[in-house]
Parts: C-alpha cells; structure tokens; sequence
C-alpha cells in the first residue's frame, strides 16, 4: 500500500516473527488435514459430505464451524473456507436447527475480528454480508436490528484513526460499499449520511470518499444548499491547503452549482479570499500542489463568471503555473490551446 | 482504632500534593512511612469538595481556615444551601483548578507511577476567552478552527500554518522576543491575543525560547488524548490526584490519618529526634520518633510559620443560573469547559488581571 512507512526490524525480531509465523503455520496444517480427512470415528463432515448435503441430509455442523473457524482467521482471503461455512450456516438456517441464531452471531463476530486485522479482504466483507441476510432470513426483526447496528460499526470504522494516520479507513472503500449496500435494506436517511460525511470531513486528512459521497447526496438545486456548501469547502481549503480533495469539491462545485445573482455575489468573495491566499502561499517554500490547486479553482471561478478580460487573465495564470510546476506543463499548454 | 507506631523512617505532615507524592515514593521504595494531617480531608490546598463535603467542612470549622496562602471562610459555602441535596455530588469545588498537560510533567509522572489506577479523567473540551468583549472559543486544532465563525478564512490559514510550522524551523538570528515571532508568521492582533491567552498562557514579555517551550508543551499536548483537546482534567476533582498519591502510599505500607495535627518538634543537632501528634478527641499526644520528617506549610508548626504576602491566590466561586456569557464581561478571560456528563456544568475561570492570577470555580446550569 501506498505511503505506508516501512519498519525496520532487527535480526531478533524477524526471528521471532519468522518462529510465530512457523508455529501459526503448523497448527494450520494441523486443522486443515483433520478438515480434509477426518479419520474414522470424528463427527466432523467432510468437504464432500457438506458439498453433498441437502436440506434434508445434514452432516452435524457446529464442530465443524468451530475448528474451521481458526482456519479462517489465520487466512482470511480463503473463499472456498468462506464458502463452505456458509453451505454449512445455510443448511442450519432452512432446516430450523436450534441454536442456528446464535451461531449465525458467532459467525458476525468471526467475520468481524478478521476485518479488524484485514479491512480490506474482499471475501471477508462479503461472507459478513451473506451472513446478514441469513440472520434476516431467520428472524426478521432481529436481522433488521442487526443491520441497523452494522451502520453504526461502519461508521466506527471510517472514523478509526492511528496515530500517524496512515491506517485510517476513511478511504476504505470496502466498508463505504458495504454501508451502502446495507442501507439499501432500510429506510432512506440522507440526513444522517450528510451529517457522517461532515463528521469525516471535519477530523479526517484524507477524506476523498466523504467529500464524493457528499457531492452525491446533496441536490444543489435545492435553496441555501450551494450556500452552505461553498462556505464549508471554503473554510476546508483555508484550515488546510494541502489537502486536495476539498480543492476538488471546490472546483465540483463551481462548476455545477446553478446560476443565480447569489452564486456571482459567493464566486466574487471566494475569488478575492484566493487571491489573497495565492500571495500568502507564494511566499512558502515546497507547496507546489497548493498553489496548483488554488490556481485551478480560480481558473474555474473565472470562466464561470467570464468578466473582462478574463481569458487573458487564465492564460496569465496558466503561465504562471508552467513556471511553478514545471512537470505538468503539457497539461497547462493544452489548457492554454483551448482558448 | 489501630495504634500508631512509634518509629518509622518518614513522617509526612500533610496530604497535600507534594507530601502525597513524596509518601508514596518513600513507601514504594521500602521505608516506613506515617503520613498526617490536622484537616478531615484529604489534599490540603489541593483538595476539592461536593456541596455536602463542602457544607459539612463548614459546619466543623469555627473559623477561617488558612490553607497556606488560601483563605477560606465558612460564609462563602452560605449559598450554597440553594441546592437541592440531590444536586450534592454532581458538583465539585476545586481549591486547585490547574488543568494537567497531556504531556506534561504531571501527566508523565501519574502514567509512570501508575497512579492512574485511582483515577480517572476527561479532556477538558474547549477554551474559551474574551477578546474585545466578546465571549468565544479558542480555536487550536485543526478541527476547532474548521469549525469556528469567529475567524476569518485568511485568519485560519495563518493560525493552522503557526501551529505547525512554529516548532519546525530555527528562529532566524534577527528575532529576539516572541511577540517578533508572532509577526513572523503574520497573525493578526486577535490572533495573537489567542495565542497568549489561552495557549501560552503568558501576557508577558517573552524571549523566543521562553515562548516556543510554552508553545511546545502546548502543542505536543494537543491531539495525544483527544483531538481537540491538549488538557486533562480529573473527573472527580484536582483533590484526587493527591488522594490517588495517599492511597499508593498506603497500598505500599505506609499509614494515613487525618484529623492528627502535629503539636511538638524535638531537634537535637539538627536532627529531629521526635515528634508529639495530637490524638483527636482526647488530650493525648502520641510520641514518634522517626529518621526524617517532612512537613507542607499548612500542616507545620504554627510557631514556624511565615507569612508571606508575595502571591496569593483568591478563589472566586460564581454560582450562575443563567447563560455565563451574560455574566462575564470587561476582564480577559480564559475558560476552560469540562465535557462529558459527569461531572458536567464544571467550569474553571482563570483571570488573568493586573499580575495576579485569579482562579475561580463556576457552577452553572445556564451554560451551554
């Protein structure tokens, strides 16, 4: 993964990762084999037999779940492992088996230690899916409840935070998806997506898929909408220019917020308020892609209000950028061409 | 009633901080240790109290208490019998209301003695100050000046741009006092006023190094616990903290007792070679001979004490039962607000007037 610092471990530390690892390794094979050939007089089914089950044969399957179980931590991205258990809990589920609910859970929280360690295993997040919409199918009430939670530990997913920041999952696009999917099971709530999206933006450094999921919710038609918006993106790119995704939203914005006297009146004060942040940041050392960003969305203010003179004035600052950032002086030139 | 012994290593006269402290030290390492105290209550002028506490400490004393440099008289706790006694022990009257640094020394100290064990804590939430008679947040962190209205764009980009840059670069040769750092970086007046008020909590004239270490333990404090937060706040009162110390020493052998004032000193070369405690509610005086004794000035003989008059800490206690932004006005102020619900409505006040520092404790319904 990209950004990610890499540590450096000593000789005795990659020993002992080197030993945990053997170990793991060992029990692994271990379980593996009583699950691929269990021997004579074990009650645990083999694959065979759950492949072949139907709804009115079924192998025992709790002692089978339960040793699978380590099987599926120690690798998480083992689809068929995830498949099997699922044949198994589905077998339970249409054939009423008592205790099926409860195991159905242990299997949420199975799925849920496994994502702690690997957010990003796409098996994983889907088996937890198909477990859902079993515990739907077994109880209706008690799924629905369930789901309603599993949108709370979304959230708490997005807005995990490490300390140097470079695990935060509020661009794992996994769990974005996964919320998605599960809200399409339950009453429509923009509200509350708005306001998760506002949180994210108002804590987190990397927030590209807050900002995105924003544009889509909002309807820009819609009165003070645009408003409110070109002032909270305004206060993002002043509290921190660096960050390019609240430039992107700015530009999204400028370009698609309906024409009214108000949007000139917003665009005039935000074309100032960047004027002047161009001459503060021209001043710092390294900040290449600030004064990038802030160039492009004056460029975009300009040529939607099209006042005098204003293709001059984007081919000046169009020029000025070649000198800045000298590498992407194709991109500016073609620009330039355009007018 | 268990007797007391009659020799031990140390005796600690008083309960305070700084005895608490160092009783616990004693007791880890091994010594003996016989801590006490003339008050019924733990901390001394770092004690805290709830509105019962407070009302029966009134009821006890006949007099003013002197608490060190503290003057508490009996008629300050009068108006508070306009509580209901259910609202008794959501409030705490703080005697000492220092918020502690996320990393700073005492921070460090509680975490290394593991301390913590008797404690608990909340982020102290915001702070606030007066600028211009106006009543507002202090923005510090990333997300607090995102969200605040009463800075402007431009404003945000050189706060955010100070915090982070501050500490990073050497300050060139040319600059000798902080205030010409500040205008390094272009902050304007409010800015500034931001930035002495509430967080380096100085309106003095500093030199460059003076002021980056205070902006240092400012900024490493902030974000470590809380985001938004660089101040922890004992989530029962500041008393605790000394208690948590007393109590460690007691977990490690050592023995506590409040309500024994210390009455007579023996010194024979200089070395004390005795001492007599009163024993409450008889004319006893228990004798104790001990290798080293240490004593707070509260808690000393009273032949020994000297009245100083250099700094004195005047405890101001606004009880409110309307908005708080109605009442304060004129002076600067910097508030600091407790989060959470308990124990909620908790705010501290420092004043910062003329040179002296005037702490305060306000409790309020009306503030939100």
């Amino acid at each position: 993964m990209h950004g990610r610092v890499k540590v450096k471990t000593s000789a005795q530390k990659a020993a002992e990762k080197e030993a945990e690892r053997a170990r793991k390794l060992a029990e692994f094979q271990k379980i593996k084999k009583k699950l691929y050939e269990p021997s004579e007089n074990s009650t645990i089914p083999t694959f065979k037999q759950l492949l072949e089950s139907t709804d009115s044969f079924i192998p025992p399957m709790s002692e089978y779940l339960s040793q699978s179980s380590t099987l599926a931590y120690y690798m998480k991205d083992w689809p068929i492992l995830w498949q099997l258990r699922l044949t198994a809990l589905q077998r339970m589920t249409s054939s009423n088996q008592e205790k099926t609910l409860e195991t159905l859970e242990n299997e949420l929280e199975l799925t849920f230690n496994c994502l702690v360690e690997s957010p990003k295993s796409y098996s994983t997040w889907a088996h937890r899916r198909n477990i859902l919409k079993l515990i739907r199918k077994c109880d209706e009430e008690k799924g629905l409840e369930i789901l309603k939670t599993e949108i709370g530990l979304t959230e708490k997913m997005l807005m995990s935070r490490t300390e140097d920041q470079v695990e935060n999952q509020g661009r794992n696009f996994h769990c974005w998806d996964h919320r998605r999917l599960v809200l399409k099971a339950l009453p429509e709530d923009v509200k509350t997506e708005i306001q998760l999206t506002t949180k994210l933006i108002q804590t987190s450094f990397s927030n590209f898929s807050a900002w995105h999921y924003r544009s889509k919710l909002l309807n820009l038609e819609e009165e003070g909408v645009v408003e409110n918006e070109m002032d909270l993106v305004l206060n993002a790119v002043f509290t921190d220019p660096s960050d390019a995704s609240s430039w992107i939203y700015h530009r999204h914005l400028i370009s698609n917020a309906p024409c009214s006297q108000d949007f000139t009146r917003i665009l005039q004060d935000h074309q100032e308020s960047l004027k002047e942040l161009l001459v503060l940041e021209k001043e710092e050392d390294n900040n290449v892609s600030t004064l990038r960003s802030i160039s492009l969305s004056l460029l975009e203010i300009n040529s939607r209000l099209k006042t005098d003179n204003w293709e001059e004035k984007s081919k000046f600052m169009l020029n000025e950028l070649i000198d800045i950032d000298p590498i992407r002086r194709g991109y500016y030139l073609s620009r330039i061409s355009k007018f | 009633m268990e007797e007391l012994p009659k020799e031990v290593d140390f005796v600690v006269c008083g309960t305070g901080l700084p005895c608490s402290i160092f009783a616990a030290a004693c007791a880890r390492i091994g010594k003996s240790v016989l801590q006490i105290d003339r008050n019924a209550f733990y901390g001394s002028e770092w004690s805290n109290f709830n509105l019962k506490e407070a009302k029966n400490w009134k009821k006890s004393c006949h007099s003013s208490i002197s608490i060190s440099n503290l003057k508490f008289t009996p008629e300050c706790f009068d108006s508070l019998d306009i509580f209901p006694r259910t609202e008794q022990y959501r409030f705490n009257i703080n005697v000492d209301n220092t918020p502690l640094f996320s990393s700073g020394k005492m921070t460090e100290l509680l975490i290394q003695s593991k301390a913590t064990r008797y404690l608990s804590f909340k982020n102290v939430a915001s702070l606030k100050t007066v600028y211009e008679d106006e009543f507002m947040s202090v923005p510090a962190s990333r997300a607090d000046l995102f969200a605040s209205k009463r800075v402007s764009v431009i404003e945000k980009r050189k706060m955010m741009n100070f915090l982070s840059k501050a500490l990073q670069e050497e300050p060139s040769e040319d600059v000798k006092t902080f205030d010409q750092f500040l205008d390094r970086f272009k902050l304007t007046e409010k800015l500034k006023s931001f930035v002495k008020s509430s967080i380096i909590f100085s309106n003095d004239d500093l030199t460059v190094s003076d002021g980056l270490a205070k902006l240092r333990k400012f900024v490493t404090s902030l974000g470590k616990y809380s985001a938004a937060s660089a101040f922890l706040y004992a989530s029962y009162g500041s008393g605790e903290l000394a208690q948590a110390f007393a109590r460690m020493c007691a977990v490690f052998g050592g023995i506590t007792v409040l309500e024994y004032p210390l009455e007579e000193m023996s010194v024979q070369d200089n070395k004390v070679t005795y001492l007599k405690i009163a024993v409450p509610e008889t004319e006893e005086l228990h004798q104790v001979q001990c290798g080293h004794m240490i004593a707070e000035p509260s808690n000393y003989l009273d032949k020994y004490h000297k009245n100083t008059n250099e700094d004195f800490h005047q405890v101001v206690i606004i009880l409110a039962d309307e908005d708080l932004k109605k009442i304060i006005k004129d002076e600067k102020l910097a508030l600091a607000e407790d989060s959470g619900p308990e124990p909620d409505h908790c705010i501290i006040i420092t004043a910062i007037v003329d040179d002296h520092h005037i702490w305060g404790l306000a409790l309020g319904n009306g503030f939100d």
